[in-house]
């Protein structure tokens, strides 16, 4: 059944990456600006006219659309997704010699979030009303208005330059992990927070919950196994999307401490209307989602056995 | 407590819960205090003054790793579809000619530039005793082989130094003849820098891309990692003067503040690059006793644009009452921190052989004059976003708002994109905007055969639909005139047009900071934004 399920959902990935890459090879040709002439100024040097016109002519730009769009497609189905045009290095390379970065950062950075959101969520439940659930709130809002990069710049002014702590910038060891991962997970722990402690308080009220207390169960028990695992199914429709964007990149905690993840190579990308990164990061994309979300899904079996999975959508 | 239908259910709070409170608050008080006194603190004591810039006294190079990590906002790993691979600052490559501190080209991989009477011919002889990074020998065949592979790729030919080449034969070893089907009488200059690297025949493929940037500078090209370091090696083969420092990393940090807080913290040595120091961080570094800031007059100048396919600044005389009207001093010392030349030529005064100055002078009375016809006539000054984030623009724009203003002009400022600033500019649709233009190849051809000619590739990219036939006429005239005297006299003629015509009239020069580390000895940043990486070396 399970097995099915899963079959299922694959199959309807070739139809979302199929769509995808029609919205976005037609919106991204519909932008301004022309890729040859962005990619010849990089040098800082104002091209000629004969160079533009045969960078256009080497990165085939000046084939039809359709014909462009059909020898992608034919290309892609084969396992190849083109060349980047700024670095001419195959773009399925590209983007998987970045990812691991971009996957440990969002690793960290979701381990931070938990770590802070978990009990701070249950702690406001549990103390509702009281100093500690307003401390809460006031953490909720700081986190939804703090913008991340200042967030980040502070952690580098105060960790990295005045108490020479943590390194500024760059991947390499664990601690050069520490403060992008703080910055990203700070920021994302007071909305999951707040999502918790609604869930938390829901549950709470439940009746069963009184139930289990009558019993005598531990307040222990009741709280973890009884009221957090139904909490929780709302916080993991959640995590699960903010997984796929994190897994996307992060561009601006990318940008911040000169991450050299996905984000920061796309956003580029963009700005050089490098089209076949475009493309293959959309699909790549595409696949991190759907890949994502069915994870998500199997996932609510665990949390509640109840739930079946059926026809592409748990129930 | 809980209540639930009227019934108190007593909770009992476990160790655990109670913990997990205080620490929960905790966490939360100390991000809150330091949000608090985030900004509070000044810098580092500056009881003294930055140290010596160090030229003075001859010093010994210390028995220390020479090693230099400079940190840049960009990439200077370019690829393979580039014509070069990786950025000129990097001195992994060398051209026939470089210029000088006057912008008067100097033999470089060239030992001789000699043109026949119209300079339709130049004969260039090759140092000897050059080799490439893979050991092979810089030779005519060489050459030739680079002269194919840009001829063959014209997008390589950034400059245009090829545009009307016709051929090159072999004269000798060291010597090669390049023909031109017009006189090319700057052909020193287009020459040099980005005008014309040169690399070992090893290094590109049979379409000409580099695979391995072989060059002939006093650097090799040893690894890049992406996104993260760019690093090279010295080249103890190099002809010239040897390098002290043995490795130099460059380093692409996006973010100006993370760049600078990198310095500080000692992770890399120096910035060094376009916009590297921002001018309200000047005092940052001023104020850090461990670095050092310096600023240089570079080549770039800025510049506003005026679409003159359309009024209002189809009209000359508007166009000069808004140049008049611009205080260009006011916007140096206010907004770009005194770091920059208001500009009083159309090009940067570094290129004294050429350069006209006295041009373009503020003067808001006589701009009132001129602009006599105006009132609340509407005006789209559009700015790039990637510009703004180099340079002051957008505050640079709200100055021209006011200023315009007293004049009678309504003027709408628009934020865009890089890609659709240069679609909209191309399309026409704007009034005005505001650009840079670096000035790199001491020509004045560089300029005036591609903004003011009205086929001037950026006269036509950019919508300024500036035509002016005594003008085109000067230009073509001054293009081939092999007299420098007579080329000279032709490219005064034009510069005093340009403060009559203005089509678009100049702001300021650019003066870039760049800044170092204390134990970073012998450190300059030439007006090309090239790092003197062989006189620079690392104290203690």
């Amino acid at each position: 059944m399970l097995k099915k399920y899963i079959v299922k959902r694959l199959l309807y990935l070739f139809v979302v990456m199929l769509g995808v890459s029609i919205l976005t090879f037609s919106i991204s040709q519909l932008t301004p600006g022309d890729p040859a002439e962005l990619l010849l100024r990089e040098s800082g040097v104002e091209p000629t006219r004969e160079a533009v016109e045969a960078m256009r002519e080497h990165l085939g730009l000046n084939d039809p659309l359709v014909v462009r769009y059909g020898k992608w497609l034919w290309a892609v189905l084969q396992g190849d997704f083109g060349k980047s045009f700024r670095t001419g290095q195959p773009v399925f390379e590209e983007i998987t010699q970045r990812f691991p970065a971009t996957v440990e950062l969002t690793i960290a950075g979701l381990a931070v979030m938990l770590s802070i959101a978990l009990p701070v969520g249950i702690l406001s439940a549990l103390f509702k009303n009281t100093f500690m659930d307003h401390l809460s709130r006031l953490f909720a809002l700081l986190g939804a208005s703090l913008p991340s990069f200042w967030l980040g710049l502070l952690l580098i002014y105060y960790f990295a330059v005045k108490l020479s702590l943590l390194p500024v910038m760059g991947r390499g060891s664990l601690l050069h992990l520490i403060l992008p991962a703080l910055t990203l997970g700070l920021g994302m722990s007071a909305t999951y927070a707040r999502l918790l402690r609604a869930s938390m308080l829901e549950v709470l009220g439940q009746d069963y919950i009184q139930a289990a207390r009558a019993r005598g169960l531990r307040e222990q028990t009741v709280l973890v196994k009884n009221a957090l695992k139904n909490a929780l199914l709302p916080v993991v429709t959640a995590f699960g999307m903010s997984l796929g964007h994190l897994l996307g990149g992060t561009v601006i905690v990318e940008t911040i401490f000169a991450w050299p993840g996905v984000g920061r190579f796309v956003v580029q990308a963009i700005f050089n209307r490098d089209y076949p990164v475009i493309q293959g990061y959309v699909l790549f994309m595409a696949l991190i989602f759907v890949l994502v979300n069915l994870a998500v899904d199997i996932s609510y079996k665990y949390f509640d056995p109840r739930i079946r999975l059926e026809g592409g959508d748990s129930k | 407590m809980l209540m639930k239908n009227g019934i108190v259910i007593k909770m009992k709070e476990g160790v655990f819960l109670k913990n997990l409170k205080r620490i929960g608050v905790c966490l939360l008080l100390l991000f809150f205090l330091l949000g608090c006194f985030y900004g509070c603190g000044t810098q580092e004591e500056a009881a003294e003054t930055p140290a010596d810039t160090d030229t003075d006294t001859e010093e010994e190079v210390p028995d220390i790793p020479q090693e230099l990590i400079i940190g840049i906002g960009r990439d200077f790993y370019q690829g393979p579809e580039s014509g070069v691979f990786v950025h000129g600052s990097t001195a992994v490559w060398e051209s026939l000619t470089y210029l000088n501190e006057d912008m008067i080209p100097e033999p470089q991989l060239a030992e001789e530039l000699i043109p026949n009477d119209d300079a339709t011919e130049w004969s260039v002889t090759l140092r000897s005793g050059i080799i490439f990074h893979d050991g092979t020998p810089l030779n005519a065949e060489a050459l030739m082989a680079n002269i194919d592979r840009v001829t063959n790729n014209p997008s390589f030919d950034s400059y245009g130094t090829f545009l009307n080449f016709e051929g090159a034969e072999i004269a000798g070893d060291m010597e090669v003849i390049f023909k031109f089907n017009k006189p090319e009488p700057a052909f020193p200059l287009k020459a040099n820098y980005h005008g014309f690297a040169l690399f070992s025949p090893a290094s590109f493929d049979e379409e000409g891309a580099i695979t391995i940037p072989y060059g002939t500078g006093p650097f090799k090209y040893e690894d890049y990692i992406k996104d993260e370091a760019l690093i090279l090696t010295r080249n103890d083969d190099y002809w010239g003067e040897k390098a002290k420092l043995e490795k130099v990393t460059f380093k692409p940090i996006p973010d100006p503040s993370t760049r600078l807080a990198a310095l500080q913290a000692g992770e890399i040595h120096v910035i060094a690059d376009v916009g590297g120091v921002l001018p309200e961080q000047g005092v940052i570094v001023e104020g850090d006793p461990n670095l050092v800031l310096q600023s240089r007059l570079v080549t770039t100048s800025h510049y506003i644009l005026f679409n003159g396919q359309e009024a209002p600044f189809d009209n000359v005389e508007l166009r000069r009452a808004v140049s008049m009207a611009v205080d260009r001093s006011t916007i140096v010392n206010e907004l770009l921190e005194g770091y920059g030349e208001p500009a009083d030529s159309i090009f940067t005064p570094i290129a004294r052989d050429f350069v006209v100055r006295g041009l373009f002078k503020t003067n808001p009375d006589e701009a009132r004059e001129l602009a006599q016809s105006v009132s609340d006539t509407p005006v789209k000054l559009v700015v790039s976003s990637a510009l703004a984030n180099r340079w002051p623009y957008k505050p640079v724009a709200e100055v021209l708002q006011m200023e315009l203003g007293e004049l009678g002009f309504d003027v709408e400022i628009e934020m865009m994109e890089a890609a659709a600033w240069m679609e909209a500019l191309g399309n026409g649709d704007y009034h005005m905007t505001l650009t840079p233009y670096t000035f790199m190849t001491g020509d004045p051809d560089f300029v005036f055969g591609r903004w003011i000619h009205s086929e001037g590739q950026m006269n036509v990219s950019r919508g300024l639909g500036y035509s002016n036939a005594e003008a085109d006429k000067l230009i073509e005239e001054a293009a081939i005139e092999s007299d420098l005297n007579k080329r000279k006299e032709l490219y005064q003629q034009l510069q005093g047009m340009m403060d009559l015509e203005v089509p678009m009239a100049p702001i300021f020069h650019d003066v870039t900071l760049y800044a170092y580390r204390k134990e970073v000895k012998d450190f300059t940043l030439d007006a090309y934004f090239t790092p003197s990486l062989v006189e620079a070396w690392m104290g203690e």
